[in-house]
This record gives structure tokens, C-alpha cells and sequence, in this order.
């Protein structure tokens, strides 16, 4: 199918490109030809999450897309792995903040058989109770590791700090220690029942595929599906008005690691591209941008040091993450406030906006080189409802960003008497 | 029949083929340029045949130091000048050190060829080293070996892989020891880069969109005056025979406990390389050629151990190396169950081995596997130039070439006379991480 993307792009999923087909039970289906090697990518996601884990079960939702893929009425789980293995496949499920996603890799003459398993887990899983235990033990020793991990801690921290403990965003996604324990089979069971089906959700196949062929065999596999959802309405959050900051003492660690940050713009939001903008100067253009030459080039104290943006159904967030020396938390801290200071104060120089718009803008057909890549641009554009023609018009969007934006938007979100500081590593004293 | 329509292959496999240009430079540059026109981007790969191999005491982790002053400037391009830009004309680049090489690359929109050229002629011989830069980059680097050690898996390895190793170069994780990273000094940095760092020591990659003989004429402007020099004459210590079983425990934070076990594997252009690597697919699973990962659920160890409660998680690993290294195995315990649990269960699976070998349905799931990776590792142009660079400096086009064609020939009887050679009690490195809350 020919299209009219720029000459510079060769793939460029658009209206025109990408073949759209809805069926009656509200799911929507979205094709995208690839015939550079003989592979597929299925990117799908339902409309159930985190966001829907009752307030004592947070991880619910997470080890109930688990379970799913732990045996189905014609498959156990044994047969499930054989089969999908032998062919150098890959099918999983798992659990998100407002998804239950979907993830396929095969060789294309394998699509049929993958998306058959696909449709087995979604609507005919088996629940076997000798899996629920292990995939519970599993998850538990992986929080365990997770807890013990300062990356994992400051990010978890953060959100918990910004958002509330209670709030839909402030847990997370595959819950704590105390809440997975509490989680039994019967949970498990009811919250399939409850929340599963396939209204508002997608899926995405891009690949060496005929769209007709996937079309038909979707539609015997999916388009008598009915089932329940799950709809949650998301708490508004208020900034932070003043320092909200939290050290999680981990010990035996060589490094300390940490997230600054603020409340951001939801995804679907006119200023999420000057946000964008703003980060690729503050913090990713080159080694980290403004933050990394500060942080990592000048004072030698990052490996990593970047900048952040998230964004979600509500409000998202922006933060600078780094991961330092235990004793060297607070330098880097005011060297990132340093630079929020004159992002807010001082316009960005022409040059050094050209720069991060041209790499915004340039680094599109490398983004979209693989199916991985074009599956996932397609599944953000449909799932946050920005438009099919959202990529085609990202040029134009970048280069209207202005430094009067930038400075507007390092204004309105970045604060440097009020944020949040989560820190986990050995103890401060 | 199916849901694809058959489909040519477009010159996109991991495989040398018809595409693929070998050109040799009179001053021993040697450059692989591959046309593969799917997307308007081209990969602009360097390979120095120089790592933690090269390095002996006092000196570990030079390799890996000299990589980050790479990006810190020449008299053309001052530090912070190649990242801008490659990155304001929407590049991705980056680099990486391994035990037999030091690579780097960037992939750009094919009209920036020149750039990615000019850059990399440049820094492989007029790299600056100044004495500023290397004092930051030394506390980056020391950061890096921080965000390392607050992995106990890291510190089990690096204990583990040195009480394997004892003679040999490979014993010392390629970031090196931390008193190296403290004391090594400018002049020890630049030195080692002048050793190193020459034309008749590299390889230059290219794959992409772009005209084979227009691209060699453009590589000639860049390299073809960049003067060659005699290398170092490389003193390495064979690993000498491991005599017995060796053990080490680690005690540390956390709450959770891990087991690795190591034994020697062989170099990649031995006749029991691609034997190992299909049993080490059996056992844990076939791993992906950097296309996408694949899970290991059907594999004899995650059936053995994870299925059965005791592990949370395993792994293994076996690759190309130019001299012989280790063939890795590695567990999450479970929380409940202790490491001897996991270690005898995996003593018990390998037994099996000894015993019944495995089947040829297990083999020939390896070899679809094996056959699938290929396919995926060759979407993207960047890690086509990837494998082509590897084995260019590891191993051999020709090695590349016929690598599913190995993997298919081998038979039950490889596969267990490999693991009654190798996978033995009396070769194992075994290592336990005990977590102490």
C-alpha cells in the first residue's frame, strides 16, 4: 500500500498506511505492513490495570494477566510454552497502570497459530490452582529483589510521594509485599470475571502480513468475545506546594540512586510537545542534556543521569533521575535545581533548540526501523486517542515549539521550592 | 495457507551473501559494507580488536576507560562535540567493551554519512586524553562499578568468573578492579589507546542504504591516509586445567539468594562450540542474535527448577569468544527454598544428561529457534552491522555464515559426550549468594 510520508521515512504508519478494521464487541484492530524479514509483532492491551486493583490487593490486576498465560480449557501451561518455544516464538501477558498488555514476536508463518493461543488465554483461561501458588511465590521473590534494588526504590518512592498511597498511580503496578500475599486464588478468578473484556481495547500487528488474511482470522477468533471492563475514574492530584522528600534506606549498597521530580501534563495535552522539547534540551539531547553536563560531564558525579517525561489518562509527571555516590545526593540534587532555575528563568538559545527539534524530527526513522518500533508508535497513538496522523504531523508540531514554550512550560510544571525527592541507598548519617 | 504472503527476502539475513563488499586498505583497514535499502538510515560501525583480554595488573579496565575517552574529544571535535552532533541529525550512537573488542557505533539518516566517516577517522588516532576530562571520567566510571556492585548477581559473578579463571585475562569483569580505576593515569590511558587504537587494528563496518562503490571511494577520503603501526605482541596466559571443584560464598544485603555455576566452556571456532550452544539452548533456552529476547519456560531448567517452586527464575549462557571462557548458569532461589535445594536439582538435571543425552525433537526445536533468532536479529541495519563486526574480529565471515548450518549438524551423541566432557563436578565454579537481612 503506497502512502504519502515524507521520501525521508520509509516507515510511516498513517491513516493511509495503517489498515483499520472495528468489530461489533468494541475491539479494534490496526495492520501495518512490513515485509523486510519474515516477522511479526502483535502488540495488544486491554482496558483493565493497576488502576482497577481493589485498595487491600494491589498486584491483582498484574498476577491476574499472569494467570492468563498459566493455561487455557484446550492448553496447560506446559503445552502453551512447548508450543509457542518450538517455533522460536514469544507470546506474554502481562500487567500495566490502565493495560493489560499483549505481547507476540514470531516468524510470520507462525501468526496463525500465535494469535489462536492469544485468543485461548484472553477468553478461555484455565486457572490452574498448583500455577496460581508458583506464579504467587514467583512474584513475591521478585518484589523481594525489587525491594532491595535503589533504582526500583526512588521510582517507586517518588510516585508514592506524588500521587498518595491510596491514589490510582501512587502503588505500584505489581503491588507490595503485604497486599500480593493477600491475594488468593478465588481473588483471582472473581477479577477476570469482574473486569475482562474487549471493549475499548486494541490490538496492533505489524509484520510480514496480509491484512485481508489477519482481518478474517481475527475476526473468527475475537468478534464473538463479550465480556465485563473495568472504568475507573482517576483522582485529580495537586502539585506539591512545598519539598516532599523521603530517603528508603537500603543497606550494602555502593550507590544511591534518586528521582526529583514534578506533576506533569497527561498524555493527550497541547503541552505535552513543548514538555518534550524542554526534556530533550534539560535532559536527553547528546549524554543527558543540560542535566548530564552538569551532572555526568562537568562534575563526574552519574554514570546516568537523564531527564523524564510520563505521561498517562491523567496527569503525568516530569523528574530527572540519577543514580550517584551516597555522599554525593545533595550536590547533584542542586546542580539539577540549578539548571530547573535557568530553564525557567532564561529562554533557550535558538541553536540549542534547533538542535533537540532536529533530533526529535530525525531520529523518527530509526525509532520506526523494526516492527517492535512501528507496533509501538501505532499502540501509543491509539490507545491515548491521539490520531492516526499523529506521526505525520510530528514535524510540524517540533519545529512550532518555540523558547518562549520552553521557558512557559519549565514555568508552569518545574518548581525549585516544591517537588518530590525519593532517594534509596545506604543512610544519609 | 497461512496469513503472510511469501515474501523474498530482501538480502536480510544474518548470513554473508552476494551483498556483502570486503575491501582491505593498504594501510590494513578492513572494511564490510552491506546494502540493505529498507530504510533511508545507514550504521557506521568500528570495531578495535582490543578489551579486558588485553589488559593485565594494574591496567584493568583500561579498555573500558579508554572507550569513555573516546567521546571526550579530539582537536577537531572538543569533548561534548560528537554527541551533539550525532544527535541534532537525529543519530543514536553508542559504544561498548568486551572482553575481545571495543566497539562503536552510530546510525543516522544516510544523507550524514560523512559525518559518522569523519568522526570516527578522527578519534581512532587524534584523541586528545586530556588530563581534566580523564579525572571526570574517572569518578564516572567509579559510578559505573557502583551501580554494578549494588547488584549481588554482579558481585556473585565477578567472584565467581575470577575463582573459575585464574590465569587467563578474562578472570577480571571488563569495568576492572577499583584500585586499577583509582591509580591507572592519564599516560597509562593514552598508551594504551596508542597501542591499540590503529587502522591496522580495526575493522569499519557499513550497512544501509547507500551505493557499495560510491561508499568505498568516501571511506578511502577518511581512512586511506591514517598511518598503520606495529602492534603490541600480545603475552596472554593460558588458562591452565582446573583440578578440582571450587566454591565461593558471598554473604550480603537483601533478602534474596542466588546460585551460579560456571564451567569452561571452549573458544568459538572449536569443533565443540556449536554442540555447547545447543545443549546450553536445551538447558536454558536458545538466546536471541539481539532481536528481541525469547523466554526459556520449555527448557530442561526452568522445567526442572522453576516449574517446581525452587527457583524464581533461571538462566544460562554460552557464547563466541576468541579464547576459551565460561558457560554460565544461574538461579533466582525461591523465597523458602535454599541454595543447596537449587544446586542439587541442577546437578540432577545435568546427571540426566550424562546419562540419556537429550532428544532429537529437543534438537530440532533448537535448531527452529536458532533459525527464528536470525530472522529477528536481522530487522534493524544496526545489528546486522553488529554481528558482521563481531565476527570479523571474533571469529570469521565464513563462521557466521554457515552457524545455522553447525547448529543443525549437531547430534544427541555431540550433545552428551560435550556435557560428560564439560559439565562436570570436578570443572564447576560454583557460587552462592547467602542474603543477610
Amino acid at each position: 500500500m503506497k502512502s504519502t510520508q515524507p521520501a525521508w521515512i520509509r516507515n510511516m504508519p498513517a491513516p493511509d498506511t495503517v489498515v483499520v478494521h472495528r468489530f461489533p464487541n468494541g475491539l479494534q484492530l490496526y495492520l501495518y505492513e512490513n515485509h523486510s524479514v519474515p516477522a511479526v509483532v502483535v502488540n495488544g492491551a486491554l482496558r483493565v490495570g493497576s488502576v482497577c486493583d481493589p485498595p487491600e490487593k494491589y498486584g491483582l490486576a498484574t498476577l491476574m494477566a499472569g494467570m492468563l498465560r498459566r493455561g487455557t480449557r484446550s492448553h496447560s501451561f506446559t503445552q502453551l510454552n512447548e508450543q509457542i518455544e518450538s517455533v522460536g516464538a514469544t507470546v506474554e501477558l502481562s500487567g500495566g497502570r490502565h493495560a493489560l498488555d499483549i505481547y507476540a514476536k514470531a516468524l510470520a508463518e507462525d501468526l496463525d497459530m500465535v494469535l489462536t493461543l492469544i485468543a485461548e488465554m484472553l477468553q478461555e483461561p484455565a486457572f490452574p490452582e498448583d500455577e496460581f501458588q508458583r506464579l504467587k511465590q514467583q512474584t513475591l521473590t521478585r518484589i523481594q529483589e525489587r525491594d532491595n534494588d535503589t533504582h526500583s526504590m526512588a521510582y517507586i518512592t517518588f510516585r508514592r510521594l506524588l500521587y498518595g498511597a491510596t491514589h490510582p498511580y501512587g502503588h505500584p503496578v505489581t503491588g507490595n509485599r503485604e497486599s500480593v500475599s493477600r491475594i488468593t486464588y478465588d481473588d483471582v478468578r472473581s477479577f477476570y470475571n469482574q473486569h475482562v473484556g474487549p471493549q475499548n481495547g486494541q490490538f496492533v500487528i505489524v509484520g510480514d502480513i496480509d491484512p485481508v488474511d489477519v482481518i478474517t482470522r481475527m475476526d473468527a477468533l475475537f468478534s464473538q468475545w463479550h465480556g465485563p471492563s473495568c472504568s475507573v475514574q482517576i483522582p485529580n492530584v495537586q502539585p506539591p506546594s512545598a519539598v516532599r522528600s523521603e530517603h528508603v534506606t537500603i543497606t550494602d549498597k555502593a550507590q544511591s540512586d534518586f528521582v526529583l521530580g514534578w506533576l506533569c501534563v497527561p498524555r493527550k495535552h497541547p503541552d505535552w510537545t513543548p514538555v518534550v522539547v524542554a526534556n530533550t534540551i534539560w535532559g536527553r539531547f547528546g549524554m543527558g542534556g543540560r542535566i548530564g553536563e552538569q551532572v555526568r560531564e562537568k562534575q563526574g558525579l552519574a554514570y546516568y543521569v537523564y531527564g523524564s517525561v510520563e505521561g498517562n489518562f491523567a496527569a503525568g509527571t516530569w523528574s530527572a533521575v540519577a543514580g550517584v555516590s551516597p555522599d554525593k545526593v545533595q550536590q547533584a540534587v542542586d546542580s539539577i535545581l540549578v539548571e530547573v532555575q535557568r530553564l525557567r528563568e532564561e529562554p533557550v538559545t535558538a541553536q540549542e533548540l534547533a538542535d533537540a527539534q532536529e533530533f526529535l524530527i530525525g531520529s523518527m526513522p530509526i525509532r520506526l526501523e523494526t516492527n517492535e518500533g512501528i507496533a509501538a508508535a501505532i499502540s501509543d497513538m491509539v490507545w491515548y486517542d491521539l490520531g492516526l496522523d499523529y506521526l505525520l504531523h510530528l514535524e510540524d508540531r517540533v519545529r512550532k515549539v518555540t523558547p518562549e514554550d520552553v521557558q512557559r512550560v519549565a514555568q508552569t510544571y518545574l518548581d525549585v521550592d516544591a517537588y518530590v525527592l525519593a532517594v534509596a541507598g545506604p543512610s544519609p548519617y | 495457507m497461512g496469513l503472510s504472503r511469501s515474501v523474498r527476502s530482501s538480502g536480510s539475513t544474518l548470513s554473508v551473501d552476494s551483498n556483502l563488499t570486503r575491501v582491505h586498505l593498504t594501510n590494513g583497514l578492513v572494511v564490510l559494507l552491506k546494502e540493505i535499502h529498507t530504510a533511508p538510515v545507514v550504521s557506521v560501525w568500528v570495531w578495535y580488536r582490543v578489551g579486558s583480554r588485553n589488559e593485565s595488573y594494574g591496567r584493568t579496565g583500561a579498555s573500558h576507560w579508554v572507550e569513555h575517552m573516546l567521546f571526550k574529544g579530539t582537536e577537531k571535535y572538543p569533548a561534548g562535540a560528537y554527541d551533539r552532533l550525532i544527535s541534532r541529525v537525529g543519530g543514536v550512537f553508542n559504544a561498548m567493551t568486551w572482553m575481545d573488542y571495543t566497539a562503536y557505533f552510530q546510525t543516522l539518516p544516510a544523507s550524514h554519512v560523512d559525518l559518522a566517516l569523519d568522526i570516527e577517522a578522527d578519534r581512532m588516532v587524534n584523541s586528545v586524553f586530556d588530563p581534566v576530562e580523564v579525572e571526570r571520567e574517572r569518578t564516572v566510571i567509579i559510578s559505573e562499578r557502583s551501580m554494578n556492585e549494588n547488584r549481588p548477581t554482579f558481585l556473585l559473578t565477578e567472584e565467581v568468573q575470577n575463582t573459575a579463571i585464574k590465569a587467563h585475562p578474562y578472570h577480571h569483569e571488563i569495568i576492572g578492579w577499583p584500585s586499577d580505576l583509582r591509580t591507572m593515569t592519564r599516560d597509562d590511558l593514552y598508551e594504551h589507546y596508542r597501542m591499540y587504537y590503529t587502522p591496522n587494528n580495526a575493522v569499519l563496518v557499513i550497512t544501509g542504504s547507500f551505493d557499495t562503490w560510491e561508499m568505498v571511494e568516501r571511506v578511502k577520503r577518511y581512512f586511506a591516509h591514517l598511518a598503520p603501526r606495529p602492534l603490541p605482541r600480545l603475552s596472554i596466559t593460558a588458562e591452565p586445567p582446573q583440578r578440582g571443584e571450587r566454591r565461593v560464598v558471598l554473604r550480603g544485603g537483601g533478602d534474596t539468594h542466588y546460585v551460579q555455576v560456571a564451567f569452561h566452556a571452549v573458544s568459538a571456532t572449536h569443533e565443540d562450540f556449536f554442540p555447547m550452544v545447543v545443549l546450553d539452548a536445551v538447558l536454558g533456552g536458545a538466546k536471541s542474535f539481539g532481536g528481541g529476547g525469547t523466554t526459556n519456560r520449555s527448557s530442561r531448567l526452568y522445567r526442572g527448577l522453576v516449574a517446581t517452586g525452587l527457583a524464581a527464575d533461571v538462566g544460562s549462557w554460552v557464547g563466541p569468544t576468541i579464547d576459551p571462557y565460561l558457560w554460565w548458569f544461574d538461579f533466582t532461589v525461591n523465597e523458602g527454598h535454599s541454595p543447596e535445594e537449587v544446586e542439587a536439582a541442577f546437578w540432577k538435571e545435568i546427571e540426566r544428561i550424562h546419562a540419556e543425552s537429550v532428544s532429537a525433537q529437543e534438537l530440532e526445536k533448537t535448531r527452529k529457534q536458532v533459525r527464528a533468532h536470525f530472522v529477528y536479529g536481522s530487522e534493524s541495519i544496526t545489528n546486522q552491522a553488529r554481528w558482521l563486526g563481531f565476527a570479523e574480529v571474533v571469529t570469521s565471515q565464513a563462521w557466521l555464515d554457515s552457524y545455522l548450518d553447525r547448529i543443525a549438524e549437531v547430534t544427541v551423541e555431540d550433545v552428551q559426550r560435550v556435557a560428560q566432557t564439560y559439565l562436570r563436578r570436578d570443572q564447576a565454579t560454583v557460587g552462592w549468594y547467602i542474603a543477610e537481612r
